[in-house]
């Protein structure tokens, strides 16, 4: 045969693997990264996933919440979408197409207990709500987010195997403040109380004066966060975020706030007044008061709760000292003691007051303050006028202890000096025990409080409702040591509207319980 | 009719060549099925089993082949044309349709694809007919010859195998002394249209076709007549292209790749390239390879089953197979030139033609070189009837290397 023919084949050949040769080496290795990224981008995908998250537990290790495996099957052919979430078991049968992952489910073995603290998460176990919400980037774990690689209709790969997550950077452990045993008390004492007197709702709050941690806080009717969905949302946020109008037991503010400025002393001498005029406005009592003469003191107007006579306080501080002294207690300002959707209250400033409001304001009305404002305010006078910032969470840690942040007392400044908070103390205890807190006695402590019963203002017009109104007592215990400040507010109570017979009962039972518990002793008869 | 010591001068570099890319179209095929038939809830194996049964039969044919002398070939050649246009007949009517193509003819639980069958029979016959015509082998006889086998194939429709036929004519025609200048002259044109693809890529066939037709030596009136009608039709088609309407064009196109590209033009070589690119230079292992996992890839197991090779074996692995192939298509040629007699060589030349555009036109439109023509990569994809059609081919080669010289006994 020919020889030319074959060369030339030969050659062909050659070119021929040169150019093949050089098409695999252009696409395979120089550019090798652009296609790796090509084919990377196309296939992978991002399927979010509920992620494991830290447990919460109370300062006597009760167990809040906490997060189980489940399993959850989803499809990815086509489009995304759950088939089944968090189930307790693998699933028996495995159709094509369907996946089946680990995922974390949160639950809540105490249901109600501090429910509107704790919160609760939503389907990927994202913190919607309490301290779940508040605190959601410290429990939470980092890899919310499985990957995976599917083909061009999104069926994929790795199909019908368990996938786990990445456990490497777990969510942290949150202690709180919270008591379960003195939560319980409250709860227990708080929903008796609304029962009893057919009350709209309730919310109590308890102080630790030692460190500022809140002990209990509780509001009826809550919601079991297993099952959140069920229960009306108003029931979700707890109403120690919420304003409400504190009169009778801001009476506290004004007279300490006398005192200190020196405009007043625990010694002086209040008219006894049925009525006062300021600005027009009649203001008068809100029941006939038994006078002992024509001169009263500051002791007797706190234990008869007159509030002709803490307008004559007021008067004579006049608007500038008043509203600083209030701002002083830290009301107007959030309180930051750890939920999200705190109010700040309103406190309008002195220079927008109408002029009966320095006399209202004097007994609590034309202001709106938080539960917890009125906590941390009044509990400065059980700690010498200095006034702490209340909080609920006591530590933040990681599962492997690496990380701790432990939260102490922080204080948001001074209300009044050492001397007021001491005179305060005193007329405290004299309301207990010669006025409206009667019923706050307690065996073996020497207590000290304040009632307040507030008609209830209208939503909407600002009005003042006729029969509706808010109970509540404000009160610290023992008086020689102080350790617990107390808030019960009762909304709307029916038969009897005080809250001497209403909310101090309840701070009765649940500080008497609160004080054995903790083991703090006695300091009186 | 053989005697062992034959076996001594059948070339054993074709052997382990056959034997290694079966071995490797094996491996391939079950990546490239598996997942895709776990999916279905089906075995998935089962295609992996299919080949391995075509491979006996085929094995077998091989064997019958390489021991039979090649000479009995030539006389049942006319009755081989005759069962070729039967078969290409039979499927256009009584044929299983798949993919918008009536390929297979079923008989029993057996199905076979006439058009891979033709393949060979066609260049059985063609190679018996320039035996019968020696040195005035006439080119419009040839194309006639063709012509038939071709239309019907058409007809199916089954773009790839009708090139294949026309470029084993062609290559049989140069092999054959006819005159290369005028074949150059009437089938440079529609390689000029088909390259006319990529601008560059036609660039360097006018370049390569000037300089092949230059060092041939051939008449200048010869070659600036060809050159002529080359850039000619290279300018005049995007002009002639451009007049259709876009519908139309993708009329075109979708008429010339029946049944593919649902993602629209350019799918498929742009998932292939990703898949050979990102397997890099040691590739992302058997059965690693996500892109042909994920069954991005279409076809793979068998028109772009060179696409896995590339992604799970890498550039090495390619590289080898590329490599495999060139050395199988220069030892057949090499056989086709050493044959013993002018039928013998013919032979050879033709199947050597057949795996070579095969191959070409394979790897070429996996590498996204090329379009995308429907066409297995011989021994290696997925596909019964071809597998047994290339063995047996194999064997016919090897009856021709055994038989290179008068034995001596």
């Amino acid at each position: 045969m020919d020889r030319k023919r074959v060369s030339s084949a030969i050659a062909a050949f050659i070119v021929l693997g040169v150019v093949f040769f050089l098409a695999l080496f252009r696409i395979q290795i120089l550019q090798y990264n652009f296609y790796k990224q090509k084919a990377e981008v196309q296939q992978r995908r991002f399927i979010r996933i509920a992620t494991d998250r830290g447990d919460i537990v109370s300062s006597d290790g009760a167990v809040l919440a906490t997060s189980l495996s489940t399993y959850s099957i989803y499809t990815n052919t086509g489009e995304f979408k759950w088939i089944k979430r968090k189930l307790d078991r693998p699933p028996a049968e495995k159709l094509p197409g369907m996946v089946v992952i680990e995922e974390k489910k949160r639950v809540y073995p105490n249901a109600h207990l501090a429910s509107q603290v704790v919160g609760f998460t939503g389907a990927d176990n994202e913190g919607l709500a309490g301290i779940e919400q508040a605190y959601d980037e410290y429990l939470r774990s980092k890899e919310g987010w499985i990957k995976t690689y599917a083909d061009p209709i999104g069926f994929e790969f790795l199909q019908a195997k368990s996938k786990k997550l990445d456990t490497e950077e777990d969510g942290m452990n949150i202690v709180l403040t919270i008591n379960q045993k003195i939560q319980y008390a409250v709860e227990r004492e708080l929903s008796a109380a609304i029962k009893k007197f057919s009350a709209i709702s309730g919310t109590a709050v308890m102080m630790d004066l030692k460190d500022g941690g809140i002990l209990a806080l509780a509001s009826k009717p809550d919601f079991d966060p297993n099952n959140y969905s069920k229960f009306d949302p108003k029931t979700w946020n707890s109403r120690a975020c919420l304003v409400y109008e504190p009169g009778s037991t801001f009476k506290l503010i004004t007279a300490a706030s006398g005192l200190d400025q020196g405009t007043i002393t625990i010694d002086s001498k209040l008219q006894a007044l049925n009525q006062i005029v300021v600005g027009g406005k009649t203001i008068g009592n809100s029941h006939q008061i038994n006078w002992p003469g024509k001169e009263i003191s500051i002791s007797y107007a706190l234990e008869q709760s007159i509030n002709t006579a803490m307008a004559q306080i007021s008067m004579k501080l006049g608007k500038e000292k008043f509203y600083n002294h209030i701002k002083a207690f830290g009301f107007g300002e959030k309180t930051g003691f750890g939920l999200d959707g705190e109010s700040s209250g309103i406190l309008r400033h002195y220079n927008n007051w109408y002029t009966p409001d320095i006399a209202m304001l004097s007994f609590g009305q034309s202001i709106a303050v938080t539960p917890m404002q009125l906590l941390a305010a009044v509990g400065s006078f059980g700690k010498e006028g200095l006034v702490l910032k209340p909080h609920l969470v006591k530590r933040i840690e990681s599962r492997d202890g690496s990380y701790v942040k432990s939260y102490s007392a922080e204080y948001y400044g001074r209300s009044v000096s050492k001397k007021t908070a001491e005179e305060m103390l005193g007329l405290m205890e004299n309301i207990v025990l010669k006025g409206s807190g009667r019923h706050a006695k307690i065996k073996g402590y020497h207590v000290g409080g304040k009632t307040g019963t507030a008609q209830k203002v209208a939503v909407g017009s600002g009005a003042y409702m006729k029969g509706n109104y808010i109970a509540s007592f404000i009160g610290i215990a023992p008086l020689k040591k102080p350790r617990l400040v107390c808030l019960v507010i009762i909304d709307d109570p029916k038969g009897s509207i005080w809250g001497e017979s209403t909310a101090a009962p309840v701070f009765q039972r649940v500080v008497d319980e609160s004080l054995r518990y903790l083991n703090v002793p006695p300091d009186g008869l | 009719m053989i005697n062992p010591r034959m076996l001594h001068i059948s070339d054993p570099m074709i052997w382990i060549i056959t034997a290694l890319l079966v071995f490797i179209g094996i491996f391939m095929i079950i990546s490239t099925t598996y997942n895709a038939e776990l999916k279905a809830e089906r075995d998935p194996f089962s295609f992996a089993k299919r080949q391995f049964g075509s491979l006996f039969l085929g094995l077998a044919l091989m064997s019958f082949f390489a021991f039979i002398d090649y000479g009995n070939l030539k006389k049942f050649a006319p009755l081989f044309y005759l069962f070729m246009l039967m078969i290409l007949v039979l499927v256009l009517f009584g044929g299983r349709a798949a993919s918008g193509a009536q390929r297979w003819i079923m008989l029993g639980p057996l199905s076979f694809q006439p058009s891979e069958i033709s393949k060979l029979l066609l260049i059985v016959s063609l190679a018996a007919f320039f035996n019968s015509r020696g040195e005035k082998t006439n080119i419009w006889e040839t194309l006639l010859v063709v012509a038939i086998p071709f239309l019907l194939i058409f007809r199916q429709p089954d773009l790839g195998t009708g090139l294949v036929m026309i470029a084993i004519a062609v290559g049989m025609l140069i092999w054959g002394k006819s005159s290369p200048v005028l074949l150059t002259m009437i089938f440079s044109p529609l390689a000029s249209i088909y390259f006319r693809q990529n601008l560059y890529l036609w660039i360097a066939y006018i370049l390569v076709l000037w300089g092949a037709l230059y060092f041939s030596r051939v008449k200048l009136f010869d070659l600036f007549l060809i050159m002529t009608i080359n850039i000619g039709v290279g300018i005049a088609l995007p002009i002639l292209w451009g007049l259709f309407k876009p519908y139309q064009q993708m009329r075109v196109l979708s008429f010339l790749n029946p049944g593919i590209d649902p993602h629209g033009i350019g799918y498929h070589t742009l998932q292939s390239k990703i898949a050979i690119g990102s397997g890099g230079f040691f590739g992302k292992g058997f059965m690693h390879g996500t892109q042909t996992q994920l069954q991005f890839v279409p076809i793979q197991n068998s028109d772009f089953i060179f696409s896995a090779i590339g992604e799970e074996l890498g550039f090495w692995g390619s590289t080898l197979v590329v490599s495999l192939f060139a050395t199988l298509i220069w030892r057949i040629f090499k056989i086709a030139e050493s044959a013993y007699d002018y039928w013998g060589s013919m032979l050879a030349a033709g199947i050597g033609v057949m795996f070579l555009f095969h191959f070409i036109v394979s790897v070429g439109m996996n590498l996204g070189v090329l379009p995308v023509v429907g066409i297995p990569l011989p021994f290696v994809s997925f596909g019964g009837t071809s597998l047994v059609v290339n063995l047996a081919a194999i064997g016919i080669i090897q009856s021709i290397a055994m038989r290179r010289q008068k034995l001596v006994f």
